[in-house]
């Protein structure tokens, strides 16, 4: 079916049964209206035929009267060879004419006249001629007999029509060379659809006043009008054909002449407007104020000098003044957005954009280079991040290859020392090897301590490492604390003194980390406190803060500021003859830090007091 | 139950050729017998042809690394395996521990820390074999070398008998019943002492840290006894998580 709508046979054969079928519709349906007039569909053939042939001869009689009165002589000759008989009788009963012959007849009518005259007409049951009274009888037999038969054909081309229009619409732009995949278009879609209409309509006109001027007989007035119709029907087709491809191809609106036309017009305004734009922006800022000043002078002048003349210029000043305030509105919004991103930018959120879509000349210009800021200081604060832990990432590594020589030298220490207490009690004895060894020990047990700490350094002050937050009881901390560290506080004959409220202080903390945290404090109280001296450990909760507060005598003078013991690599004394890395504060600072909490040093004197201060958590 | 230490086979494997000759010198001077390689598959070959009973594995090795060698061992065979590691990140550990190593030393090690892990292992494989064998009934608790016995009142480490004070023995009875459950100070105080602490649980920590130093191996970094800082203590019950599972 799809093939055979494709193919042009196809399409041609489908052109011309729809002509076709629309033609026998068109007479069937006239055919029809006829019958119908005429009442065939409602009365017999006999009364069909009374009634026509009756009115006939009501005509004849009439003519005949008219004649007689007229012309009387000529009335002898009028229906000599006619079927039609007639008596023509004054009212008294004198004939006047009759070609009557006393025939057998079917239908007689009487009609009388100025209530003088009286015609009777008879029809007879056989016509001997050929006149139009026969005709009509074998019209009557012929319509009755096929009263039916030409509904059915004209329902029947009706459908034949719709069916083989629709099929010529489905196929139209389809061709089978690619199996009606695409739709193809002709000489005549290149015209555009609007233009076609009218030259659609020029023709219809041109046909119409053709029609007018052939029409001056009944039949003329037929024909020219059945191929009036015709044509009417065949441009019908094309033109509705051509529709359908263009429904199909999309382009029905798009390639409308009048859309193109006003495309190009919109291309055109844009492109002045933007040579205009460009124009302006060329235009320096100042001159720019300048000149816009001088125009709205000059603009109101000249609607002043108008309102003068005419009361109705007043609302153009009106206008005048709207769009003055509206573009002054433009401008502090457009301003008040350059504020507000100057301002997000100098409080350091690099990731705030200025949209600077809705902007013009020098603010847009301006709203870019806030936008380019941010993103250079965002590339360059993403680098220094990167930088930051590639140094991490250094350390660690560096760090790791320096522990495999480290256990080594560890190692073979320890072998020597042993090799050398084999030697003791012998002559070979020598103290000086086992100083030196013993030196060496200590040594590399300090380097192993600083490659350690050094790493955690590292992780701790860049953020690299795993903090999970737990609810942390510091009462059960600071007994913990106390556990482990009592007993060497002793032995380094210092006092250890604990104070902490009755009620648990809860923070959130993770106990790994805090407890990093105590240990290179408790280490380094250990390392600097003046033995024979009172440290306090004090736990407050204070203002919903904890603070855990150590305090000790230091056993050097603290010639440095609180802020540099936290330095990196910072000793209390300056001569770094003593154990330890100098990174335990700075580490215990970075650790306090990534928990959520403070971590502040005091120094007076030789008093130093460390303050460890986290939000206290409700005990539930 | 005296052990013939001569009798054992230990492969050192370190692609650092002066520790293996150190941490030979060592184990050779307590008895044993020592096998040296320096990468992996050349330990995986010592292996196959000798009878080993302990695996001294570097980690960072040419050839084919620790976690590799460690990974295809535990596929055959189900001797300890010590890894020594330059890395001392809790991750490292952990991966190592979940791959089938049974301990771990990290470099710098202590030779003397060392020996008695290795000591430790030897025994458990030898004579005590892995597992948990918790009897509550016979009053025998077992948790990774530690083992405690309620009626006879012994604690024993690696077989080693540990004497322990009473109140010591108390409160590992009381973590040793409920392993891997963290018990604040507090509550250890009540239930050792049957009495409330009233700022006394301090005492806890001291006892805590006498413990430790008779169980552990290394105090400053406890297997068994473990403190949880803000919480309390716990004695760690899966010590050596999955190592069972890979042995065959």
């Amino acid at each position: 079916m799809k093939k055979f709508m494709y193919s042009r046979g196809g399409k041609a054969f489908l052109v011309i049964l729809c002509v076709l079928t629309m033609i026998t519709s068109v007479l069937s349906f006239i055919a029809c209206y006829f019958l119908y007039d005429n009442d065939f569909y409602m009365l017999s053939k006999n009364e069909i035929r009374e009634r026509i042939m009756k009115s006939y001869a009501i005509d004849y009689c009439r003519d005949i009267y008219e004649t007689y009165k007229h012309d009387p002589v000529s009335l002898d000759f009028g229906y000599n060879y006619s079927n039609f008989y007639y008596t023509l009788t004054k009212k008294d009963g004198e004939v006047i004419a009759s070609n009557y012959n006393g025939e057998a007849t079917s239908y007689t009518v009487t009609v009388q006249f100025n209530n003088k005259y009286i015609v009777k007409g008879y029809i007879p049951a056989d016509f001997k001629y050929k006149d139009e009274l026969a005709t009509a009888d074998f019209w009557i037999n012929v319509g009755y007999q096929w009263r039916w038969a030409v509904v059915t054909i004209g329902i029947i081309s009706v459908i034949i029509n719709i069916f083989s229009y629709s099929l010529l619409i489905a196929g139209a732009g389809r061709h089978n060379d690619d199996g009606g995949e695409t739709v193809h278009t002709g000489i005549i879609e290149r015209i555009p659809f609007d233009i076609l209409s009218c030259l659609v309509a020029l023709v219809l006109v041109v046909l119409v006043d053709m029609l007018d001027r052939y029409s001056y007989g009944v039949e003329e007035a037929i024909i020219s009008f059945g191929a009036f119709s015709f044509f009417l029907y065949i441009i019908f087709i094309g033109y509705t054909t051509t529709f359908a491809i263009r429904i199909k191809n999309h382009t029905l609106i798009s390639e409308l002449f009048i859309i193109r036309l006003c495309r190009k017009l919109l291309a055109l305004i844009k492109a002045t407007g933007k040579l205009i734009m460009k124009f302006v922006e060329g235009i320096p800022i100042y001159w720019k104020i300048i000149l816009t000043t001088l125009l709205i002078g000059i603009l109101n002048s000249f609607i002043m000098i108008l309102v003068y003349a005419s009361a109705a210029a007043l609302l153009l000043y009106m206008l005048f003044w709207c769009a003055v305030i509206l573009a002054v509105c433009y401008i502090a919004s457009v301003l008040k957005k350059l504020q507000i991103a100057g301002e997000r930018l100098a409080a350091g959120d690099l990731t705030y954009h200025v949209d600077t879509s809705r902007m013009i000349w020098d603010f847009k210009r301006h709203g870019e280079n806030l936008n380019s800021i941010s993103a250079g200081m965002s590339r360059a604060v993403d680098e220094r991040v990167k930088s930051e832990r590639f140094k991490t990432e250094l350390i660690t590594n560096v760090s790791h290859d320096i522990k495999t020589p480290l256990t080594s030298i560890i190692n073979y220490i320890d072998l020597l020392g042993k090799e050398e207490e084999k030697l003791r009690g012998t002559p070979c004895e020598n103290t000086k090897i086992r100083e030196y060894t013993q030196v060496i020990a200590r040594q590399s047990a300090r380097l192993k301590k600083l490659t350690e700490d050094l790493i955690e350094a590292s992780k701790a002050s860049t953020g690299n490492i795993t903090v999970t937050l737990e609810k942390s009881d510091l009462n059960v901390l600071l007994s913990q604390a106390m556990g482990e560290y009592g007993e060497r506080f002793e032995n380094y004959g210092l006092d250890m003194i604990v104070r902490m409220p009755n009620e648990p202080v809860y923070i959130m903390a993770d106990g790994r980390h805090l407890f990093r945290v105590f240990d290179n404090l408790m280490n380094n109280i250990i390392k600097y406190a003046m033995p024979g001296t009172r440290v306090y450990l004090t736990l407050e909760n204070k203002d919903g803060r904890a603070l855990i507060i150590f305090r000790n005598i230091s056993k050097y003078a603290l010639d440095l500021a609180p802020d540099e013991l936290t330095e990196r690599f910072v000793r209390g004394d300056l001569s770094r003859n003593s154990e330890g890395s100098g990174l335990g504060l700075s580490i215990a600072k970075s650790l306090t830090e990534l928990q959520g909490g403070q971590f502040k040093i005091d120094t007076d004197a030789d008093l130093f007091k460390v303050t460890l201060s986290f939000p206290v958590i409700s005990g539930e | 139950m005296e052990v013939v230490v001569a009798m054992y086979n230990i492969l050192v494997c370190d692609d650092e050729r002066d520790i293996v000759s150190a941490l030979k010198i060592y184990l050779t001077a307590e008895g044993y017998t020592v096998y040296e390689a320096y990468d992996g598959k050349t330990a995986l070959d010592v292996l196959s042809k000798n009878d080993i009973h302990l695996v001294l594995l570097d980690i960072m090795m040419p050839k084919m690394d620790g976690i590799t060698a460690l990974t295809k061992l535990r596929e055959e065979y189900n001797v300890p395996v010590i890894l020594l590691t330059a890395k001392s990140e809790d991750t490292d550990k952990i991966l190592g521990l979940n791959i089938g190593a049974d301990d771990y030393v990290t470099k710098p090690f202590n030779p003397v820390e060392l020996l008695a892990r290795v000591r430790s292992q030897l025994r458990r494989y030898m004579k005590l074999g892995g597992g948990n064998k918790n009897n509550a009934a016979d009053g025998v608790f077992v948790v990774g070398g530690i083992e405690l016995n309620d009626r006879t009142k012994e604690v024993f480490r690696d077989g080693d008998p540990v004497s322990l004070t009473p109140t010591e023995f108390d409160i590992l009875r009381l973590l040793m019943t409920r392993p891997g459950e963290v018990l604040s100070p507090k509550e250890i105080y009540r239930r050792v002492w049957g009495d409330e602490p009233y700022g006394a649980e301090g005492t806890v920590a001291v006892h805590i840290r006498h413990l430790r130093e008779k169980l552990e191996i290394n105090p400053a970094e406890p297997r068994y006894l473990k403190v949880v800082w803000a919480q309390g203590y716990k004695i760690e019950n899966n010590i050596y998580p999955d190592s069972a599972k890979n042995v065959k």
